[in-house]
């Protein structure tokens, strides 16, 4: 339990830092869940691709789906290869994609200004994320601690899923998906 | 019931550079999906070097051929209503192939490391219909950079339109990238995913990469952009 709290809290003394350093933050326009414009939820995906569903029929073809640059999405997404996409099919895909996962993927990694500190948007690192991914790649971890990390992770995904509450996972949740500028103040 | 979305003429010109990835959204009620912009990262050069023509694999005319797998790189920059954007300027930087920046607060410290024959930062003026090209390497990874990626700016008299980055479809650090991931939309992660694909009968493996980006124009830009 004592590990856990340690790790969300240090996950929240990195978020606290990522906001005073220097953060460029290009938020485009375009606000259709862009860095900017709020939550980005699974079905708001959805609906921005489904835009192209030109019948309104529910399932899409890659005629309909007319912007080339969604196609390699499209080949993951339909997952039955028949051809047609589901809002179904799709939302399954994205949910899936979305998960900060066991690779200790998704999340996103944050660095401290390392050497050289390429690109001042490496993101927050997830609450619950047990090493943020910046830092696996600084501390060049070897295949075999790479796994030990991922199983260490899994193992912290499932106690965490445990003790929680359903609310305080849809908060978590929530959390996670708001992204930079969503973190509260460590409490002092 | 529906009409064609490709002009057939118009495919098979588009068809020598490379697989056009976007019909005229005539028929769409939505707008094209516009290219998210993403950090600039701290390497853009800060002496813009002598040669800056669309050729970053060698420096002037005569210049050793830079370390790397040549891709050829082409594209279009369109506004979101499909129109091409003209006499826009595309600049493209990335790390040479051993990860070294032009940047002098990269290439200082790693001077030894640098390949000195690597132009390192590319310019190409859109044409009328929105087309630019550049000759560089397929990108690398960097130090806490998993995904390898070409950083790109358009701009019109020197103002930025667009600072972004384009990554390798289907590279593995893709998902390890803390600057890929900052995209929370997965959708947007989308478009800025580029294809590297072998030249058909390149005995010399090149590979060819294609990347649409599709800008907001403001409406003093889009009235700039019709008269020219």
């Amino acid at each position: 339990m004592r590990a856990i709290a340690l790790v969300l809290f240090a996950g929240a003394l990195l978020g606290a830092a990522s906001l005073t350093s220097a953060q460029p933050q290009p938020g485009g326009k375009d606000k259709k869940g862009g860095k900017g414009g709020g939550t980005v939820t699974v079905e708001g995906m959805v609906a921005r691709v489904f835009a192209y569903d030109a019948n309104k029929d529910g399932k899409l073809t890659k005629e309909e789906l007319t912007d080339g640059r969604l196609h390699a999405l499209f080949e993951r997404a339909d997952a039955n290869k028949d051809g047609f996409v589901t809002k179904d099919e799709l939302a399954a895909l994205l949910t899936k994609e979305m998960a900060p996962s066991a690779s200790g993927g998704s999340g996103g990694g944050f660095g401290p200004g390392g050497p050289g500190g390429p690109g001042g948007g490496f993101g927050p690192p997830q609450p619950g994320q047990v090493l943020p991914t910046f830092l696996r790649e600084q501390l060049k971890l070897t295949d075999a601690q790479q796994k030990e990390l991922d199983a260490l992770q899994k193992d912290v995904d499932a106690k965490l899923d445990k003790l929680l509450t359903e609310e305080q996972k849809k908060a978590l949740k929530a959390m996670r998906e708001r992204g930079p500028g969503g973190f509260p103040p460590p409490p002092q | 019931m529906s009409a064609p979305h490709f002009d057939p003429t118009r495919r098979a010109f588009l068809g020598a550079l490379g697989a056009p990835l976007l019909a005229s959204p005539a028929l769409l009620a939505e707008q094209l999906l516009r290219t998210p912009p993403q950090t600039e990262g701290p390497f853009y050069p800060d002496k813009i070097p002598l040669d800056t023509d669309n050729d970053l694999l060698v420096i002037g005319k005569n210049g050793v051929q830079a370390l790397g797998e040549v891709a050829h790189l082409t594209g279009k920059v369109l506004d979101v209503n499909g129109a091409p954007v003209k006499n826009v300027l595309v600049e493209i930087w990335q790390c040479d192939a051993n990860a070294v920046y032009l940047h002098s607060r990269d290439s200082g410290p790693k001077a030894k490391q640098q390949d000195k024959n690597f132009q390192g930062f590319g310019r190409c003026t859109t044409t009328d219909k929105g087309e630019y090209r550049f000759r560089t390497i397929k990108p690398v990874p960097y130090p806490g950079r998993p995904a390898p990626h070409i950083h790109f700016k358009v701009k019109r008299n020197n103002r930025d339109l667009l600072t972004s980055q384009f990554m390798v479809r289907g590279h593995t650090g893709n998902a390890r990238d803390g600057v890929f991931n900052e995209l929370r939309d997965l959708v947007d992660r989308e478009l800025v995913l580029v294809d590297f694909k072998p030249v058909k009968d390149s005995k010399i493996g090149e590979l060819q990469a294609y990347f649409e980006i599709v800008i907001g124009l403001t409406p003093s830009d889009a009235d700039m952009n019709q008269k020219k």
